[in-house]
């Protein structure tokens, strides 16, 4: 009870954030759904059944938008707040970078997860003529398990990019390839090597893969899935929590510096 | 003497430019890997989908051209390169005019030293041009390699023609931008320089044909040269085409010197409103 009346109020703190900051939020969206419609659109008018790749690829484009978003709150945490001070202060509270990313979880998952997919989606059927029908998930229920798994997914990411911020000194900049690396498995299907289990690697291919379930384009089969997902992402949780506490232990051993 | 302050001006920023290129290699860096990016899943995404020779036929028909698998890349890598010019021009050198007259406050420095006309345009000239060469330099082994001496020809005009279309983008934002810092009170300008690349790049409908572009979208593209510089990398890789050469030429040359006046007339009459 006590954890969850704790997370409960870092959320609370994460929304007055999030509030205060309204207007880039909303820059944000309009700039990633844009930036997507650019790089989306040709692959979708490129492929040979329009309606197939928009329920392969967008669920994808929604799953990678997250985990690139765990990997931008990270690096902010550990990049720009250091220079503002912001880090120390919550670390002296006893809360690290854990805490900092359930802080977000949520409004990132709605608004650079859901929201941007809504908007994707219908910027996409209007460019390629796609009806209402395929634009909706089939199975809404596996559409909200995916939606709901996206969370442990996005602590784990989030944990080890700051794993890796902090151990070593790859610049933010680095961070930006990790990014593009996280396009396999979510918006790159598993289709694409004979052993589609080498994409598990990448945490976010399991909560994609629940997505394209949603629309029957998934590769892996639906009861490996939710046994798989069932297994991992409580596991996901606790993994997250503890390479958090390495990392956190590492700054307070060797401190942070602020760098680009 | 307004030559050699400007001359000055000018070396000042190229030094400028040359610390910062050592110090954000980094960045060069991921630039290129996300050009690079972009353009190979462009064509291979959908391929894990479709059939390769549907997709390559798709892409011919949008470049109005016959290409094989290789020619469909090396069309797409060069087209690629379009996108890190716009969002580098675009936000890099409105950021600095954001920084130094909104948030380190260096622009009674600037005053002090040279007129703010001088300085607007030659940092919309120095910046966008040796970023452009920064960030599409790694387009010169791909095209040797890919075509040998040919590609060398290829790389001076997709470099040229990218130079010309990173100083038209430099002016167009140095007036964006110059309206946000001095005539508005904008807590977060980045904001609106963020948002242009994607617009802009999205309007110029550079890998799908623009009849497909929602007509809002192409107002941004259209008062830009990115439209026609897009159709001369789609068809150099192949072959000279003069027509689509010729037409970028012309409308760069009008975008060019229409930005340039406007520019020139109002960063004169900005002098006096900002010195004040």
């Amino acid at each position: 009870m006590r954890v969850l009346t704790k997370v409960f109020k870092l959320m609370y703190i994460g929304t007055y954030i999030a509030r205060i900051h309204l207007s880039s939020y909303i820059a944000w969206l309009v700039n990633s759904v844009l930036w997507f419609i650019f790089i989306f659109t040709p692959v979708m008018m490129l492929s040979q059944d329009v309606v197939k790749a928009f329920q392969t690829f967008v669920p994808g484009i929604l799953v990678m938008s997250c985990g690139g978003v765990a990997i931008s709150a990270t690096v902010e945490f550990l990049r720009w707040n250091v220079n503002q001070g912001i880090t120390d202060t919550f670390r002296e509270n006893g809360l690290n970078i854990f805490a900092y990313l359930l802080t977000g979880v949520h409004i990132d998952i709605t608004v650079h997860g859901l929201l941007s997919y809504i908007l994707l989606a219908l910027g996409l059927s209007n460019y390629l003529n796609i009806g209402l029908p395929e634009v909706l998930p089939k199975n809404p229920v596996l559409f909200i398990i995916a939606i709901i798994s996206l969370i442990p997914t996005y602590l784990l990411i989030g944990s080890i990019t700051a794993y890796v911020y902090t151990v070593s000194r790859v610049s933010s900049a680095w961070m930006l390839i990790a990014q593009m690396l996280i396009a396999v498995g979510t918006v790159i299907p598993p289709n694409i090597l004979t052993s589609s289990y080498v994409f598990l690697a990448n945490p976010l291919t399991i909560v994609a893969e629940l997505a394209r379930a949603s629309y029957g384009q998934n590769v892996f089969e639906l009861n490996t899935l939710l046994q798989i997902s069932l297994i991992t992402l409580p596991l996901y949780v606790v993994v997250a929590y503890f390479i958090s506490i390495k990392s956190d232990e590492y700054i307070s051993r060797r401190g942070l510096e602020y760098r680009f | 003497m307004v030559f050699i302050g400007l001359l000055n001006i000018v070396l000042a920023l190229i030094y400028r430019e040359l610390v910062w290129f050592r110090r954000f290699l980094a960045d060069y860096v991921v630039s290129w890997v996300f050009a690079s990016f972009i353009s190979l899943s462009i064509i291979l995404i959908p391929m894990s989908i479709s059939d390769v020779n549907i997709v390559v036929l798709r892409f011919s028909s949008v470049v109005g051209m016959e290409l094989d698998l290789s020619t469909a890349l090396l069309v797409s890598i060069l087209l690629s390169s379009i996108v890190p010019v716009v969002a580098v021009c675009v936000n890099d050198v409105a950021h600095v005019i954001f920084a130094e007259f909104k948030f380190i406050d260096v622009g009674p420095l600037i005053l002090g030293s040279t007129k703010l006309k001088y300085y607007l345009l030659a940092n919309a000239f120095v910046r966008s041009s040796l970023m452009t060469l920064g960030i599409t330099i790694y387009l010169l082994p791909v095209l040797i390699y890919a075509l040998s001496f040919y590609g060398l020809l290829v790389f001076l005009i997709v470099e040229l023609s990218l130079q010309i279309s990173a100083i038209i983008l430099g002016l167009y934002i140095t007036l964006v931008a110059s309206l946000i810092t001095f005539y508005t009170n904008v807590s977060r300008p980045w904001v609106v320089a963020n948002l242009l690349p994607p617009l802009i790049l999205s309007g110029s409908g550079i890998y799908i044909p623009t009849y497909v572009v929602p007509l809002i979208l192409r107002v941004f593209a259209y008062i830009t040269p990115i439209p026609y510089v897009s159709r001369v990398l789609q068809t150099v890789a192949v072959c000279l085409s003069l027509p689509e050469i010729l037409t970028f030429l012309i409308v760069a040359v009008v975008l060019l010197t229409s930005y340039l006046v406007i520019t020139t007339v109002f960063s004169s009459r900005l002098e006096f409103r900002v010195r004040r």
